[in-house]
């Protein structure tokens, strides 16, 4: 893995920019502790500690104050950077699941889609990669996926395959109406399969709402040639949406009659809304009520 | 549930088997053992259950998001009455509108879309209460119809029995304040002579909370 990087800020925060080439200069190394890593201003992981084997024209002092000073072209490889293995940060069982496939096949709609319920049509392509923690809940108690929805675009791809170090399982996601992101499934598992040895992985065809598909559900075999699992999936209308978590679940835990069940509906706090915040919410809603809803003349209620 | 989606279920070259397992045998990295499944609604009948759409207001945007898709229900408790709007993604069951009905709440219609309508919450779906205008989208007039009267009903229902536990408590304080007002009249009439100008305040003060003291027993008893 070769990353460059502008290094600098109170050695909390870390801004990365990636290049493709990489010069063998000179070597020096040192480990960084980090308490909270950031990536164009978003927190990603709160790990306490990081390794980072520097390389390049760095003098190994890394106890000066790095305070507003911008360290140009250092150079440095990723050991485990955002990757930590066994890294528990919740008191029930939690999962890496690593997203790749092709810029625009809906992978992060489709985690988006999971966390708060919206769909989202604008396209924004990620940059690097974006973790959220994702839970459900089963009949064998509450477990977490932390999703790493990768960028899918190469020019954004940041560390690549570097995202994939210790994930225990994956998704990889095409799109049925563009045959091109399908012919590139073979290269996202070759990939993925080089880091991650023995995860399950499933392969997602999104999109099957749309009418005119290019990829058609006969002519996706690439799944048993390798042994994967394939869904179809739509994460506008939620088909299978959910399909992809509980088999992986089920892979992980060893047990095939895992579900998901009902999480528990706490009784809400009692509130009292005083008089003026009643009539600032009257307001706003009068205001909302005039807003049409995004998907009017959709008929599914999954 | 492919069988009943009406989208999908005319689509010629659906997968034959939806579950079938192609998937490389993996070995399991945890071993999870069954544990006992609470819905946390156990103590609540269901007086309103309705397939659904919810959406909630992005103020920032100015646009309506979808917030879950499945099915609304307004749960009464068995014991104290009260109701609250529950409504869980299908499928992976989760929560997305937790909230009490309360009388300060009244559900509006939608402008241009008779199947849908609005109310503000104090929701806690996410185990934390958050402010949140609501939009629900029912397949029918007639469901939505149902929900908004559904609403309106339980939210009068629970102004009748707030302005009666108010009633009940406005009378107790008002006993309650009769009798300190008379008790605090005595005390200062016998103790004022004694009390020295400087600290008059901080006596009285001390005085009074005595007497609140005092009277919290009898005041509880009523």
């Amino acid at each position: 893995m070769k990353t460059r990087v502008l290094f600098g800020i109170d050695g909390f925060a870390l801004e990365f920019f990636w290049r493709t080439h990489w010069e063998e200069e000179s070597d020096g190394e040192a480990i960084v502790d980090f308490e909270t890593i950031e990536i164009w201003g978003q927190e990603m992981v709160r790990t306490p500690m990081c390794c980072l084997t520097f390389q390049g024209g760095v003098d190994g002092d890394f106890s000066r104050d790095w305070t507003n000073e911008w360290l140009g072209s250092v150079d440095l490889r990723l050991e485990s950077y955002l990757a930590l293995p066994n890294q528990q940060t919740v008191d029930y069982p939690s999962f890496k699941l690593v997203i790749v496939g092709d810029g625009g096949t809906g992978k992060t709609t489709f985690v988006k889609r999971h966390l708060t319920g919206e769909f989202e049509k604008k396209y924004e392509p990620t940059i690097g990669v974006e973790v959220h923690p994702l839970d459900f809940f089963t009949n064998c108690g509450k477990i977490r996926f932390y999703c790493w929805d990768t960028a899918g675009q190469e020019k954004f791809g940041g560390l690549r395959d570097g995202y994939y170090i210790h994930g225990q399982c994956a998704i990889i996601m095409f799109d049925v109406t563009a045959r091109l992101t399908y012919k590139n499934v073979p290269t996202w598992h070759r990939d993925l399969c080089r880091v991650c040895e023995n995860i399950p992985i499933v392969l997602c065809g999104n999109k099957v709402d749309v009418k005119n598909r290019q990829v058609k559900a006969k002519q996706v075999t690439f799944h048993r040639k390798k042994n994967l699992q394939y869904y179809e999936i739509s994460a506008k209308s939620n088909y299978n949406f959910e399909k992809p978590f509980l088999y992986l679940a089920r892979k992980l835990a060893g047990d095939p009659n895992l579900h998901f069940v009902e999480s528990p509906a706490l009784a809400p706090p009692e509130v009292h809304i005083d008089l003026a915040a009643q009539q600032l919410h009257e307001a706003e809603l009068a205001q909302a009520a005039a807003q049409p809803l995004p998907d009017d003349d959709d008929d599914t209620f999954e | 549930m492919s069988s009943n989606d009406p989208e999908h279920r005319e689509e010629e070259d659906a997968p034959a088997a939806d579950d079938e397992d192609t998937g490389a045998q993996v070995a399991p990295i945890v071993k999870l053992e069954e544990v006992a499944v609470s819905t946390g609604e156990e103590d609540e009948d269901a007086i309103l259950d309705l397939k659904s759409k919810l959406y909630r207001f992005d103020k920032d945007g100015n646009q309506w998001k979808e917030r879950g898709a499945g099915t609304v229900k307004l749960l009464k408790h068995k014991e104290t009455g009260k109701v609250r709007l529950v409504m869980r993604q299908s499928k992976t069951l989760k929560i997305c509108a937790n909230h009490l009905v309360l009388p300060s709440m009244s559900v509006q219609e939608h402008a241009g879309n008779d199947k849908s309508c609005v109310w503000h919450a104090a929701d806690f779906a996410d185990g934390e209460l958050k402010d949140e205008l609501f939009c629900i989208r029912f397949p029918s007039v007639e469901n939505c119809k149902q929900f908004m009267e559904k609403f309106q009903e339980v939210a009068e229902s629970q102004q009748k029995k707030e302005e009666n536990k108010d009633a009940s408590a406005a009378a107790g304080l008002l006993e309650k304040l009769s009798v300190e007002e008379k008790k605090t009249e005595e005390k200062t009439s016998e103790e004022a002579p004694a009390v020295a100008k400087e600290d008059k305040d901080v006596k009285s003060d001390t005085v009074k909370e005595d007497i609140e003291k005092k009277d919290e027993e009898p005041a509880s008893s009523t």
